[in-house]
């Protein structure tokens, strides 16, 4: 039972891949301007088509999925929130670590500017992105039959 | 596993390695260059530093401020900084204020008063009128909220860290403080530059 779990729950490590992929390209990308926000679409088209892919599943293996794929992310943020991360060694670049693990939507990111507020947009965004990329890894199972025709088309299922 | 599921898999990849082939070649005259960042910075992490110092040295010190003028350049300094002599670097604004970056407020306006609690500090001068200085001031001041991201590239004008917005501001009113030509701007790069004069300094020089 436990394995036929784990088993369920491989695609986890395409989105590992695909995420690490993502981190280091659209790193280099942002050399070239404007080249970033492009890798920024295809990632997030490529982990809602991973998402698709696993329609068929039950939807605690999907929640599951995401759970495990989020998880440097929640670990960092809840050490930070609560200022943990100052009780361990190198604490002080858990912040860098989040930012550079979340590389792939900063793009987006950075296109909000908010000035006057105690901390910017995109720092609290950052914190709050283990919860909104799983929630986007999710809108697979939300999406009507009718918009996967062509993705269930392409991967002949 | 069909082939689309593989594209999917391999993309990035192989979009990095595109990516590292063309940037490599636009800048290979880094490659065999010592003082680049890249090299400060491995030889850091073979020594076992990885990030701006160690703060926990509270050796401070007491550079004066009194001859501070907008648009120099304060750079402050821990041991242990993993790539070069100085950690931080900010834009002197006027009325004790400078502007500086930070990953947790971005782009933003601090007092001047911080700069002594690094180990060491330096206020550099750019040899510039003040015309100049005013609109690399103002250029810098638009930029406030914008992302920090700690390895962004020079040629971009939406990712900052504390020395690239100095370096951009100025390089906008066509001043390059970046004699290395290097992908990324440390704050000792401004140190090195020929076209700025140390006003002081404290706690030692770089080599």
């Amino acid at each position: 039972m436990l394995l036929k779990g784990v088993l369920q729950i491989r695609n986890v490590g395409r989105l590992y891949i695909i995420q690490l992929g993502a981190v280091f390209t659209v790193w280099l990308a942002s050399y070239f301007k404007g080249l970033d926000l492009v890798f920024f679409i295809l990632y997030i088209a490529f982990m809602l088509m991973e998402s698709i892919t696993n329609r068929h599943k039950k939807w605690l293996v999907a929640f599951t999925a995401a759970l495990i794929w989020q998880l440097p992310g929640i670990i960092l943020t809840l050490l930070i929130i609560t200022e943990l991360n100052y009780l361990m060694p190198g604490g002080e670049y858990y912040i860098f670590a989040m930012e550079l693990w979340y590389t792939p939507v900063i793009p987006l990111v950075s296109l909000i500017s908010t000035p006057f507020l105690p901390h910017p947009a995109y720092y609290n965004i950052l914190l709050m992105m283990p919860i909104i990329l799983s929630t986007y890894y999710l809108l697979g199972y939300a999406l009507p039959a009718g918009c996967v025709y062509f993705h269930n088309k392409m991967i002949r299922r | 596993m069909n082939i689309y599921r593989k594209i999917v898999l391999y993309i990035f990849p192989c979009l990095f390695l595109i990516l590292a082939v063309l940037i490599g070649t636009d800048n290979y005259h880094l490659l065999a260059e010592r003082k680049s960042v890249a090299f400060t910075y491995s030889q850091s992490f073979q020594e076992g530093h990885i990030g701006y110092g160690n703060q926990s040295v509270t050796e401070e010190n007491d550079i004066s401020f009194s001859e501070l003028e907008p648009g120099d350049i304060l750079l402050g300094g821990w041991p242990g900084c993993a790539y070069g002599y100085f950690s931080h670097a900010g834009l002197y604004l006027g009325n004790q204020e400078v502007l500086e970056s930070y990953i947790d407020t971005g782009v933003t306006v601090n007092s001047v008063a911080h700069y002594r609690d690094y180990t060491r500090a330096c206020i550099l001068r750019v040899k510039v009128d003040d015309k100049i200085k005013q609109r690399a001031i103002e250029y810098a001041l638009k930029q406030q909220g914008k992302i920090f991201y700690p390895v962004s590239f020079k040629n971009d004008e939406r990712y900052w860290n504390c020395s690239k917005i100095i370096w951009k501001a100025y390089q906008q009113q066509g001043i390059d403080l970046d004699a290395g030509n290097d992908l990324w701007i440390p704050p000792e790069a401004f140190y090195q530059s020929t076209r700025v004069e140390i006003i002081a300094i404290k706690g030692g020089a770089p080599n």
